[in-house]
């Protein structure tokens, strides 16, 4: 097999994974084919990843016939299920690509064409160059390869080998150790073609962000919000390269942007599928916590707010996406706490007695992240035209609700940074311009999601939410 | 009187004339032999407030990105705050550039006494046929700006968590679209107010929709801008990388002056044994190769902490700067190489 063979093999792995779990899980088909497969690469990933970890803290030797073998035992009876349910071949079966390319304006192929040019450019930029950011490689690439070249997570507690050499030990391992699978079912260290993950979670982004504009707008406007989304030059960039915070900023807004949907339409794919992101963005960042605490808290308002069930259901619930999200997180700081005392001591500094030391601070990060919005090439004018349309939607009272919730997640997400600046050791790292801007990658994409929210949502539409499940439309989906 | 007329009409024009012949300053720039750059030398200093354009006119086989320095009489040394880049394209017949320093960078100020232009491909082949300071004026000004707002902003591999944008006359872009669209709504509520004798919900219901309109027109332009940047990247890449096997792109990779490096620590992986340690000593200000050693000498074991005695000294001093005392003792030499690197042994193993 060619070395492209065996890479998309590697690929269609979690893609394959996630869809089993996912249609396993949701026995309503509430996902469009294209969608389903582009939120399982996600899910799948996050999935596998978690499964390697766990299969190599009990020493169990990670090559490709164990993880294959590990995958096929767990995941047998669900797709089992799935073929009795004769759901899984209706995901595959394009069937929802028939009307895809049906009833196109020469507008409509305008913005595909804009949209696979980026695409393909990211893709070429991301494959034809290795890793060469040290970043990259000291937290995340070395560990791939160490991982790889061991068949195991190298518990080796040598200072420089302890997951990886780096000073920072507390990164989630979720990028590490799917780059690792990928080595061994290429069976090759290839350091460049190994980066393709990264542009395959843009991808994902943009199928997944056009399903969720779809369900609001029409086609074009549809495409028209996914070329936005793409023309953040910093995402682009990032999608490019092996930093995290773009896939972070992947997990993160699918997996609220489907809470939101969830919230809207409560149909159980959709909360599914954002427990299994949110899941997927506190496995791949320490940033992702206090991100997918915004998704507890919009979960919490909705069951306490807008949900008529019983308080049982209601905790059950949020026991379930909690759960979700813990199953991700547990493992990895249950193995930190076993393993940190034989490392040296990280020399970490508890910031809640500094809270009221540092607040001359806010607003010099306050100036920091009006600039770096602003004023800079990172994105493109999305956050002025956030503003104007923040400000005119308010001036003209008509927030609705779903944008309230976006408005309280961008706000919190800004909040949690800004704190960790204020309190912590990133205060250096934000006045040497080396972290604000990445982190701003993990939500700003829920700025263009505002922006297209209000721009194209037709003025009939409530967009407030009904207790009553929607009926379906000729689309297929909900009718509102 | 009436005599006097045509001898002071010539008297004026001779000063007319005399007064434009002194509106520019020459520049002459010389190639350094060995270098990759040229130095330029005015025919007299030039006063900032007054010339605040340059105009070159430059000859390159090949292109690619250049720096322009320029020396003071306030601040005599050519370093980056006075310099700024631009994109030299491939031409066989000079072509003009020009820049208004002035406006895009402060630090052109003073008294320049001395430029140097610094092309990133060597100065092999490049000429400098024609430069002058300039006062500058509206259409040197919009050449000026273009020329800016459509430069190559190459991403650094170490500037990969910003994106600075194009920028006009040392100011982003976004700045002047902000302004733009805020005129063009003012402009355009006037419009409405005076043409129409709508309601003022159904005036500001219209105005809002152009905003937004406006606003989506902005941002699709300024990304059409930076998708050009985007293609030059993308085929800067090609042109690295393309072609090139795993080995050859990871050598490429490796700091840009010093990619021998790479093949050092090759050299080094396939003459150790597995898992040996080894200590990397490099001079000081070797930033990162430290890194670069771990990630492409696994699985050999870096020894680095204090107190660990490795197996191995991996010694890289290509500009021999390390001192006798930077080496510990009891290791002696296994074997050298041509590329400033070598590695020694631990004595008695």
């Amino acid at each position: 097999m060619t070395i492209i063979t065996l890479l998309l093999a590697a690929l269609f792995f979690p893609v394959l994974t996630g869809l089993i779990v996912i249609t396993f899980l949701t026995p309503d088909n509430d996902l469009q084919p294209l969608e389903a497969l582009a939120v399982s690469y996600g899910a799948g990933f996050a999935l596998i990843s978690l499964l390697l970890f766990l299969m190599g803290l009990f020493f169990i030797p990670l090559t490709v016939l164990n993880i294959l073998a590990a995958v096929a035992l767990l995941l047998a009876y669900p797709f089992y299920i799935c073929l009795t349910r004769r759901q899984i071949f209706a995901r595959l079966v394009p069937a929802g690509l028939k009307g895809v390319f049906a009833r196109l304006k020469w507008h409509d192929y305008l913005l595909i064409l804009l949209i696979t040019i980026r695409l393909l450019l990211v893709f070429y930029q991301a494959v034809v160059r290795p890793v060469e950011d040290i970043d990259s490689i000291a937290y995340r690439m070395m560990e791939a390869k160490i991982f790889y070249t061991e068949k195991s997570l190298s518990l080796n507690t040598h200072p420089g080998y302890f997951i990886g050499p780096s000073s920072r030990k507390n990164y989630p391992l979720n990028i590490p150790i799917f780059a690792s699978w990928v080595y061994s079912a290429l069976g090759t260290w290839d350091d460049a073609i190994v980066q393709i993950i990264f542009p395959a979670f843009l991808l994902a982004f943009a199928v997944a962000f056009y399903y969720l504009m779809r369900r609001l707008t029409s086609r074009s406007a549809s495409l028209f919000s996914v070329y936005l989304l793409l023309s953040l030059p910093l995402l682009i960039y990032h999608a490019a390269t092996s930093y995290i915070d773009a896939v972070v900023g992947f997990y993160y807004c699918t997996s609220f942007l489907y809470l939101l949907l969830f919230i809207r339409d409560r149909r159980p794919a959709h909360f599914i599928v954002s427990a299994l992101l949110a899941g997927g963005a506190v496995w791949t960042k320490s940033e992702g916590l206090p991100l997918v605490i915004s998704n507890l808290l919009v979960l919490s308002y909705f069951l306490v707010y807008l949900d008529n069930s019983a308080v049982r259901q209601k905790l059950f619930r949020l026991g379930q996406y909690a759960a979700a999200v813990l199953a991700f997180l547990l493992p990895w700081h249950a193995f930190q706490f076993i393993y940190r005392a034989q490392m040296p001591a990280s020399g970490e500094v508890p910031v809640f007695s500094q809270i009221f030391n540092y607040y001359d601070r806010i607003p010099t990060i306050i100036e920091f992240y009006f600039r770096k919005a602003l004023f800079y090439g990172n994105w493109n004018i999305a956050w002025f035209v956030f503003l104007v349309v923040l400000l005119v939607s308010v001036a003209a009272r008509k927030l609705r609700r779903e944008q309230w919730l976006v408005l309280f997640a961008i706000i919190l997400a800004l909040a949690s940074f800004g704190s960790v600046y204020c309190l912590t050791d990133n205060w250096q790292s934000l006045l040497e311009g080396t972290v604000q801007n990445r982190n701003a990658l993990t939500f700003t994409p829920l700025v263009v999601y505002f922006i297209c929210f209000t721009v194209f949502k037709g003025e009939n539409e409530s967009g407030e939410q009904s207790v009553k499940p929607k009926k379906k439309n000729a689309y297929g989906r909900n009718k509102r | 009187m009436k005599n006097l007329f045509w001898p002071i009409l010539t008297v004026l024009v001779i000063l007319t004339c005399s007064a434009s012949a002194f509106d520019q300053v020459n520049i002459s720039f010389q190639p350094q032999p060995g270098t990759p750059y040229l130095i330029g030398r005015p025919e007299f200093n030039i006063d900032t407030e007054e010339f605040t354009t340059l105009s070159l006119k430059i000859r390159s086989p090949q292109g690619g990105t250049a720096r322009l320095f320029w020396a003071t009489n306030f601040d005599p040394q050519l370093n980056e705050q006075k310099s700024f880049n631009f994109d030299l394209a491939a031409a066989n017949t000079p072509k003009e550039y020009v820049f208004n320093l002035r406006a895009q960078n402060s630090y052109w100020a003073g008294y320049v006494s001395q430029l140097l232009l610094l092309a990133d491909n060597g100065a092999a082949g490049i000429e400098i046929t024609e430069a002058r300071a300039i006062p500058g004026n509206f259409w040197t000004g919009l050449k000026s700006s273009w020329r800016e707002f459509m430069t190559f902003e190459r991403p650094l591999p170490r500037t990969i968590n910003v994106i600075f944008g194009p920028k006009i006359n040392g100011q982003s872009v976004n700045l002047y679209i902000y302004w733009s669209i805020f005129i063009l709504s003012v402009l355009y509520l006037f419009y409405l107010i005076a043409g129409k004798r709508a309601s003022s919900a159904a005036i500001i219901k219209e105005l809002t929709a152009k905003v937004f309109l406006l606003c989506l027109i902005f941002w699709v332009l300024l990304d059409a801008r930076m998708l050009v940047d985007q293609f030059r990247y993308a085929a800067l890449n090609r042109q690295i990388f393309g072609g090139k096997t795993l080995a050859e792109k990871q050598a490429l990779s490796t700091f840009q002056t010093y990619h021998d490096f790479y093949y050092y620590l090759q050299r080094c992986r396939a003459k150790l044994p597995d898992r040996a340690t080894y200590r990397l000593i490099v001079p000081e200000g070797y930033v990162y190769f430290r890194e670069k050693a771990w990630y492409y000498l696994y699985p050999l074991i870096a020894a680095d902490s204090p107190g660990e005695v490795p197996d191995y000294l991996l010694v890289y001093d290509p500009q021999k700067l390390l001192k006798a005392k930077d080496i510990p003792a009891g290791y002696y030499p296994l074997a050298a190489g041509q590329d400033g690197g070598y590695i020694m042994k631990r004595s008695g193993r």
